[in-house]
């Protein structure tokens, strides 16, 4: 309740004017002497003048009894104008009279002034007060909105979350939601701008109109800013030995690998470079067959177009690719070597997003997005274009011919769903085609026989795969994973070697995790494939070509042909637990148990053992041991080809190293490893032995490797990787080692990319390699059946061809648009047009050779719009 | 699937080394110390190995099967008196090995002379004798009367314990080495023993035709046949087509390594020691090629240039024969 008193001056300064009054003043004393005559009477010449009014307090008492009126005050005014008394003439109530005589008794007066002397003067005063209708009082306003925004990254629509944005002049601040939403209330019309600091993007700014009773909508797009650590990959400590964990956006931009992430697993230590720049990876000196292909857990069925021309994945289906050189967990069996662990992302379910991606190879369409409550879809397909260039360009000249040129296609269509909080399921659906006829054409009768009808390639799979997660409860997890199809290979070369493979696959895996503590985890499950085939191949007797041999020249082979139906399984059993007895050390031992049904029966038991030791805040030690093994390939096992009773080849493996980060983002790895080989399968050296294969074979790979590397996500990133092995076999325990096939001393790799202005990324990679090993030719003798000379080989490998090395450059350039972006790259692979030797070719009789060289300076260029 | 992707590397590379890198000179110019071809006659002698070792097991050499005999003979350029050695043993012929003897010390040697005999009979004779660890038999014959040494026995039967199964797939080793000066050329070539599933003879060539106007009446082509012992003159730099063809018979009908019923294919194989040829080998028939004869400046004028023709059938028939160029007196080069 509000009051106001209304203050009236008293008129009775009147009084003291013109009347005679009743005054309290000081004046003169009366004269002692009898008056002769009258003085004069005193003036008032200054009135006083209130100079320090005090309020009364209304008591509540008189408010409550609506009380109200004036009350008369005496007021004794000293010569100073201080109020020295104050005496009720005419009241209302005694709480109003005392509250006007306090309130008075401390008003302020101008001095008054008698005859022009400062004087006391006594006055009437009226202290009013009035009581006023009590105000209703106020609703509390609600705040109003009348800015709502949202904050986008420019060029992909993402939602910038959990950022301030401002109105510097209002004082006002807000931070964006989960998707990106702010508001501002109650801002006062007019022009306002809104302005959103730096942080990982640049600083956003926007004016805009503020209208009274309307709610102005904004949107503001930032831009990332190019040297800002925006993405950081999360390092996730590893039990395993030696794991490299790549993101797919770090691999697709090493030059060189075409944007293709599985292509640029063959820039790490340990792997080497194949010849020609096939796909194959060779992993620690070992076979490419000899390291697994897993994606989610199960296997696939080829990673590569044609052996090497692109991966059968879209990169951007993928997470992450760990890489094992070795030393991997006993929750995969059936590999000796290395192993490529493929994860799918989890397709977004906020907004959809894609792109259209044209190239020199072929142009490919991806999108993803939600489809219904917790559901995202992701759909992928790629086609390659050189089959309509080919025939266009290559003289009709009766000289060799496409009858179907050289064509790829693949697709991914994948459903990742949330059923409820504890499940969720993922379905894939993927295949792959490659087509390939090439006629080589009559052109006067030369063509040799064996060639004549050509070289054919048809090789496709079509594959379900399914994967469900449940989640029982914190400390107990079930993922479940099916993956079944049917695969076919067609390949053929004249009437010398023709396969025709038709395959259905499948494979299951259940995996439990178990951890009832932090300290502890234990982890155990099984893992079946089985391979029904119908085989119909022709080949020489020798069978395909084994590591080590040199094979003799086409015209003087003879094939023979074998169809046959086969059934291959395997079961697979394993238990891990990973154990932390003491802070900082990690234990992970497991057991493995395969065994191999069906037509081929065999049981093998692998132990392996890892340890990781966290030493300080940023020191690594690792290491670990373990037994592998795997599988003879089909061909081996075949009787005709091969030998059905071979044994599993074998392989036992150690590994030891340390990861030191010198500064944040910066690390060094060094790693030393040593594996035996046994068991390997090789090509049976008696003429008239029963089988053409037996598993006589011995190998050991020794070596280390220093990867030195930048993370990715800051204007710089890159590795420098170099490896010293070497890697021996003998096909027979009576001989000495000597080297492996793709055996390559040295290996070293660099890999460095920048950010610049302007959305420009460029990026660089060298490599040096030994040269690969060659068996030289140390003579001929002429096959007068076929009527060619057949080379005579002198010690296996004992040569080498000269080193390799290479410069491949990158260059990228994105445009970023309201709500897409455009991003068109150069690549330039063997920049310097290096004719880098990948063997020796012979004339007729083998008296004389010459290098053959790789491929020459390679421009190529890409497109690709992404929203 | 794995071995699948090593064919298929195996042929990234031969592809890729098709055609590329360096040019060498062609394998039809015949330069130095050469074995162009190896004959044998016949090429498959029919009889019944396994007979052959029964016989021999059961110590009845006098009547020895597969005791038919196989000419041989080369055709072997050197510009230098010519050492020859021929020998033979048993081997597998699936083998991926494919020279290898089915034991290298049972190689017997046949003759150092230029041409020599085999039959099966004779090399098991010279083994179980002891002939072939003395030096060459010579022409041995199937009847001689030979004496078998205990040792000769137990190499008998260490070959026979070698072949073992593959018996069935053995096939006889002719290996041919020749020096001359300080050069030294080796060729093999294989005898096939056959039950009698199909004939194999050596192709018999039926004309060389020519378009040099050798002749008063040319075909409707406008050819010319021409024959072994015509020399042939020619200008330089003057293109010769040959047009070689066999007899209707040489094409014989047999069952291929694919179980399937084939008919032979011819290949020539065209050599020269001077001059360029186009087609270096040529299937079908008939089988053409054309030579170009060299610059005068490369081509003195008496200095003929040979030329040979090698058929072969595929399925180890051979036959050759020659032509010899003389560049023409008056001639210029001719476009």
């Amino acid at each position: 309740m509000r009051r106001t008193a209304v203050h009236v001056w008293m008129s009775a300064l009147g009084c003291l004017i013109g009347f005679p009054c009743p005054l309290y003043a000081q004046i003169a004393p009366p004269p002692t002497e009898a008056p002769v005559e009258a003085a004069p009477a005193p003036r008032l010449t200054q009135p006083p003048e209130l100079k320090a009014f005090v309020e009364a307090t209304y008591p509540p008492e008189a408010i409550a009894a609506g009380l109200a009126g004036q009350v008369m005050l005496q007021l004794d005014v000293d010569a100073m104008g201080e109020v020295v008394a104050a005496v009720v003439t005419s009241g209302i109530s005694p709480e109003l009279d005392a509250a006007a005589v306090a309130a008075a008794l401390q008003f302020k007066f101008t001095p008054a002034e008698v005859d022009g002397v400062p004087a006391a003067i006594r006055l009437e005063y009226v202290y009013s007060f009035t009581l006023q209708e009590p105000e209703e009082p106020e609703e509390p306003r609600e705040p109003v909105v009348n800015i709502r925004g949202r904050l986008l990254e420019k060029g992909t629509r993402t939602p910038v979350v959990a950022t301030s944005v401002e109105i510097p002049a209002q004082g006002l601040v807000d931070v964006t939601d989960g998707e990106g939403r702010f508001s501002f209330f109650d801002v006062p019309p007019g022009m306002v701008e809104i302005v959103v600091p730096a942080t990982s993007y640049l600083r956003g700014f926007q004016r805009l109109e503020v209208v009274e009773e309307e709610v102005t909508e904004v949107t503001i797009r930032l831009e990332v800013d190019p040297y800002a650590d925006f993405r950081t990959v999360v390092q996730i400590p590893s039990n395993q030995p030696v794991k490299r964990s790549l993101g797919t956006e770090e691999l697709k931009k090493i030059p060189g690998s075409q944007g293709d992430a599985l292509k640029a697993l063959l820039n790490l230590p340990s792997v080497a470079r194949p010849p020609g720049g096939a796909g194959f990876l060779v992993v620690r000196g070992s076979n490419p067959q000899d390291t697994a292909y897993r994606i989610d857990d199960l296997f696939i069925p080829a990673l590569y177009h044609f052996g090497g021309l692109y991966s059968v994945f879209n990169t951007d289906l993928l997470e992450s690719i760990d890489f094992y050189p070795g030393g991997f967990s006993v929750m995969h069996g059936n590999a000796t070597a290395g192993l490529v662990d493929v994860k799918l992302k989890e397709g977004p379910r906020d907004r959809w997003t894609g792109y259209v991606d044209v190239n020199v190879f072929h142009a490919a369409a991806f999108a993803e997005g939600p489809v219904w409550e917790g559901g995202a879809l992701t759909i992928a397909a790629r086609r390659s274009y050189i089959d309509a260039i080919l025939p266009a360009v290559l003289p009709d000249d009766g000289g060799p011919k496409f009858t179907t040129a050289p064509a790829y296609y693949d697709y991914q269509l994948k459903l990742d769903q949330e059923l409820g909080s504890s499940d969720q399921l993922r379905l894939l659906f993927y295949g792959s085609d490659d087509q390939l006829r090439l006629v080589f054409g009559d052109k006067g009768g030369e063509t040799p026989q064996f060639l004549r009808d050509g070289i054919e390639n048809n090789t496709w799979f079509h594959f379900v795969a399914a994967r469900h997660e449940h989640v029982f409860s914190d400390t107990f997890r079930l993922v479940s994973s099916l993956n079944f199809g049917l695969q076919h290979l067609g390949f053929s070369l004249g009437k010398i070697i023709d396969f025709d493979l038709d395959l259905f696959r499948n494979a299951w895996r259940e995996d439990f995790t178990w951890r009832p503590i932090q300290e502890f985890k234990l982890r155990f499950g099984m893992d079946v494939e089985y391979v029904l085939g119908d085989i119909d191949i022709t080949a020489p007797v020798t069978g395909p070509p084994q590591e080590g041999s040199s094979p003799p020249p086409l015209e003087t082979l003879t094939s023979t042909r074998r169809e046959t139906s086969n059934t291959y399984g395997r079961r697979g059993f394993y238990t891990e637990a990973i154990v932390e007895p003491v802070d900082d050390l990690t234990l992970t031992g497991g057991l493995r148990l395969d065994w191999y049904g069906a037509a081929y029966r065999e049981l093998t038991f692998d132990p392996r053992f890892s340890f990781r030791w966290l030493m300080g805040e940023t020191t690594t030690l690792k290491g670990g041991v373990g037994l592998y093994h795997r599988q003879p390939d089909f061909g081996e096992l075949d009787e005709v080809f091969g030998n059905p009773n071979l044994l599993p080849e074998e392989s036992l493996q150690y590994s030891l190293g340390v990861v030191q980060e010198i500064v944040e983002g910066l690390t060094i790895d060094v790693q030393a490893f040593y594996k035996e080989i046994d068991d390997l399968v090789t090509e049976n050296k008696d003429p008239f032995a029963e089988y053409a294969r037996n598993n006589d074979g011995v190998g050991r790979v020794y070596g280390g490797e220093v990867l030195l590397r930048q993370q990715y996500g800051g204007w710089f990133w890159g590795w420098i990787s170099y490896t010293l092995s070497r890697s021996e076999r003998k096909t027979d325990p009576a001989e000495e080692f000597r080297v492996f096939d793709f055996d390559q001393t040295h290996l070293l790799t660099l890999i460095a990319s920048a950010k610049l202005p302007w959305e420009l990324e460029f990026g660089v990679r060298f490599r040096y390699v030994t040269g690969n090993p060659q068996t030289p030719v140390i003579g001929a003798v002429f096959d007068a059946d076929a009527g060619v000379h057949v080379p005579r080989y002198g010690a296996v490998n004992s040569t080498r061809v000269p080193a390799f090395h290479q410069l491949d450059v990158r260059l990228d350039k994105t445009w970023l648009f309201s709500d897409w972006k455009l991003l068109a790259y150069i690549e330039v692979q063997n920049a310097y047009n290096r004719a880098n030797p990948e063997g020796l070719e012979y004339n007729y009789d083998y008296s004389e050779s010459a290098i053959v060289g790789g491929l020459p300076i390679i421009p190529g260029f890409g497109l690709k719009a992404s929203f | 699937m794995e071995g699948s992707v090593r064919w298929m590397s195996a042929l990234l590379c031969l592809v890729w080394t098709m055609g590329c890198g360096e040019e060498f000179a062609p394998a039809s110019l015949v330069d130095g110390l050469r074995v162009l071809a190896i004959e044998a006659s016949p090429p498959t002698i029919e009889c019944d190995v396994s007979q052959t070792f029964k016989d021999l097991a059961a110590g009845r050499v006098e009547e020895l099967s597969c005791s038919e005999t196989s000419e041989l003979q080369a055709l072997v350029h050197s510009s230098g008196d010519i050492q020859w050695k021929w020998s033979a043993c048993l081997f597998d012929t699936t083998s991926s090995n494919a020279f290898a003897c089915a034991d290298e010390a049972l190689e017997c040697c046949l003759s150092e002379e230029p041409t020599a005999s085999f039959s099966l009979a004779s090399l098991m004779l010279a083994i179980g004798s002891g002939q072939c660890a003395d030096g060459c038999t010579g022409s041995a014959e199937a009847g001689t009367s030979l004496v078998l040494t205990d040792s000769g026995r137990e190499d008998l039967a260490r070959e026979l314990a070698v072949i073992g199964d593959a018996l069935h797939k053995s096939g006889a080793l002719i290996r041919l080495v020749v020096t001359s000066g300080g050069a030294k050329v080796e060729a093999v070539k294989s005898v096939r023993f056959s039950s009698g599933e199909t004939s194999n003879a050596n192709p018999v060539i039926a004309s060389v035709m020519t378009n040099l106007q050798i002749c008063e009446e040319p075909d409707a082509d406008g050819l010319c046949e021409s024959t072994e012992e015509a020399v042939l003159e020619v200008a330089p730099k003057q293109t010769v087509r040959f047009i070689l063809s066999v007899t209707e018979d040489s094409l014989e009908d047999h069952v291929d390594f694919l179980g399937e019923s084939a008919r032979e294919e011819m290949q020539v194989f065209w050599f020269a020691t001077s001059g360029e040829i186009t087609a270096e080998s040529s299937f079908g028939q008939p089988a053409e090629t054309k030579w170009v004869a060299p610059l005068a400046s490369e081509w003195l004028v008496d200095s003929p240039i040979q030329l040979w023709f090698v058929v072969r059938d595929g399925r180890g028939g051979v036959t050759w024969t020659t032509r010899t160029m003389q560049r023409s007196l008056d001639s210029e080069e001719s476009g």
